[in-house]
């Protein structure tokens, strides 16, 4: 009866115990484990298990791809689509123009590498089931952005993402979901594993030969942006809530990783009561036959910059609380509807896209008295509406519709294809603030993608990738190279794998 | 032997009792629970265990099977065109009310409540 009892309470005890401990270790042994699941991530597991390697991908999201979804072409050159347009910009052509974009302020080694891979690149990609058509996006870009196209039910990225996922399932490699990393495992001088956590509250421990950084950058974290580059966080904000907050570049960091070059890749955009994320007055947003004014009422570009996004969201965000406005009359809304955009939002909306909902939207912004979207009979009454200077607004305007007029923008050299006269009907303003598609820079890195230390030597088995790493831009993104930033984190993770792969044979 | 009775109620009042009673308020796990399926049907025996996909699906067929049963939808939830293999647990945690994740980006996403069993 006593030992029954004394059973039964020890019994008891034991439950409560796992009732209310919170969580337990879990411990995986694997060869390559992976930090992130996004387009870095994955052509590396692919690559890894590819290889023979037994991987294991840890992702912070309830989904794999993270930024890598909604973006939509890589850069390549002289690959099989360009030379199947007779395009000719050549490897070198490429070269040279990115490491002058940057004031050779980047790592010429790297990039002259991947250069010359990004074709081949694209081809290893394609080989996996990702198919490409290469376009000019602007008329200030080159044709090197091969843009993605659909597969099965998936858009843009996600058919990327989607078939390296598949392959990488297909290959064994296992995947922690909602499993963010917090630390590395750091013995005798070498990185040995990856400390994460489930979300069910449970520590996971994965012991690894190598360990693979393609976290996408910092982008979600507000407080990284402030300390980490020249911009607020509060004006700057992500274009999308991806949870990416540096945590590959600050465990690398914890290790004494060397890091360079964090700022991130801005983009003009709007919100505000009544409009539609990505919608038709979004959209305008984008235009170049727009006039731009900041917060003193004044032109500060030539408005075809927003055909550059990058060098668009420079302009917008040096201004005067990091904001500005794009006028417009009703030729340009009924331009919009009958004729279609000057300019695509990528191809999220294409270049053409016949903007027929804007009446719509215009009439709803009114209505919910938006503070980012604003009509008026004259510049005048506009002035008021925006809270800018009547005379110098008035100004701007009378100028800019002079340039219109002569077909000359002595002011700022705007091309006279896209200086309009502003002076049919109602005008609108729609305010113009600097958002990003994601951070850029982190953590330097070898050209074998191994990360360094601060004395420039390489972390034993620690690699990264993606927008996780430093030494490929200067202050702005090199938009010139459309696709870039997809095109390096796709080829980075194929060699931080391979490298790993290499280094995991030699200590056998 | 009623003590023992009674250290192995209590026992299992601390197993269990807590974790039902809560699932009163919860419409998913009440919706479980009423069709017979008990906790462990989908934790195992360790409550703590993450519970992945291929658990929900054993029950629920695909991802295609049920895009078909929210076809209704303007946005098809289990169609996206964004991500394959979406975690389910990232909408249905079953121990709280279900939300869809995809509103984070495209805002409120209501269903007509004809279309749905579960919010009856």
């Amino acid at each position: 009866m006593k030992s029954v009892f004394k059973k039964a309470f020890a019994l008891g005890v034991l439950a409560v115990a796992c009732q209310t401990a919170y969580g337990k270790t879990i411990t995986y042994d694997t060869d390559i484990a992976i930090v992130g699941g996004g387009s870095t991530g994955l052509a590396a597991a692919v690559t890894g298990a590819e290889a023979g390697a037994k991987v294991m991908v840890l992702e912070k999201n309830p989904y794999l791809g993270g930024s890598s979804n909604f973006a939509e072409g890589l850069f390549g050159v002289e690959s099989d689509w360009q030379r199947g347009k007779s395009y000719g910009l050549t490897k070198d052509e490429a070269f040279e123009h990115i490491i002058e974009y940057s004031h050779f302020n980047n790592d010429a080694s790297l990039i002259r590498k991947f250069v010359d891979d990004s074709a081949g690149n694209l081809n290893w990609l394609h080989d996996r089931g990702v198919d490409f058509d290469v376009v000019q996006i602007s008329p200030k870009e080159p044709e090197t952005w091969h843009l993605i196209q659909n597969r099965k039910r998936f858009h843009h990225g996600a058919a990327l993402v989607t078939a390296l996922q598949e392959h990488a399932e297909k290959d064994g490699v296992e995947f922690l979901m909602r499993t963010p990393a917090k630390s590395l495992i750091y013995k005798n001088g070498k990185v040995t594993g990856v400390r994460a956590k489930d979300h069910k509250g449970n520590d996971v421990v994965i012991n690894a030969k190598a360990v693979i950084i393609g976290s996408g950058g910092f982008g979600n974290s507000p407080d990284k942006i402030d300390k980490w580059t020249k911009y607020n966080g509060a004006n700057f904000k992500p274009t999308l809530p991806l949870n990416k907050t540096g945590d590959g570049i600050e465990m690398a960091k914890d290790l004494g990783a060397a890091h360079e070059g964090e700022t991130l890749m801005l983009h003009p955009g709007t919100e505000g009561k009544g409009i539609v994320p990505l919608g038709n007055i979004y959209t305008m947003t984008w235009q170049p036959a727009n006039m731009w004014v900041n917060a003193h009422g004044k032109r500060f570009t030539d408005e075809t910059v927003a055909f550059s996004f990058a060098h668009a969201g420079n302009a917008i965000g040096r201004q005067l609380g990091n904001y500005a406005w794009a006028i417009f009359d009703d030729a340009e809304v009924d331009h919009a509807i009958k004729d279609g955009v000057d300019n695509g939002v990528g191809v999220l909306v294409p270049v053409m896209t016949k903007l027929s909902n804007i009446r719509t939207e215009i009439k709803n912004a009114l209505a919910a008295k938006s503070e980012s979207f604003f009509a008026a009979n004259n510049i005048e009454q506009l002035a008021k509406e925006i809270n800018v200077p009547v005379a110098n607004l008035k100004a701007s305007y009378e100028q800019y519709n002079n340039a219109a007029k002569n077909h000359y923008d002595e002011a700022f050299l705007k091309d006279r294809m896209w200086t309009r006269p502003l002076t049919h009907g109602t005008l609108y303003a729609v305010k113009l603030m600097p958002y990003h598609f994601t951070s850029v820079g982190g953590l330097k890195v070898t050209n074998d993608m191994q990360v360094v230390n601060t004395d420039e030597k390489p972390i034993t088995g620690l690699y990264a990738g993606g927008n996780d790493v430093g030494g490929l831009y200067s202050d702005t993104y090199t938009l010139w190279a459309s696709g870039h930033a997809f095109a390096f984190a796709t080829y980075s993770g194929r060699i931080a794998a391979q490298s790993a792969v290499a280094a995991i044979k030699a200590a056998k | 032997m009623k003590i023992t009775t009674l250290v192995f109620s209590m026992m299992m009042l601390c197993i269990g009792g807590v974790s039902i009673a809560h699932a009163q308020d919860f419409k998913w796990q009440q919706h479980h629970l009423q069709q017979g399926i008990k906790c462990a049907s989908c934790h195992g025996n360790d409550v703590k265990a993450a519970i992945k996909n291929d658990t929900c699906l054993s029950c629920h067929g695909s991802y295609e099977k049920l895009g078909q049963q929210t076809k209704d939808m303007h946005l098809n939830v289990h169609q996206s065109p964004h991500f394959e293999h979406l975690e389910c647990t990232a909408c249905h945690t079953s121990h709280d009310q279900t939300t869809a994740f995809c509103q984070d980006c495209h805002g409120p996403i209501v269903r007509d409540s004809k279309f749905s069993k579960i919010n009856k």
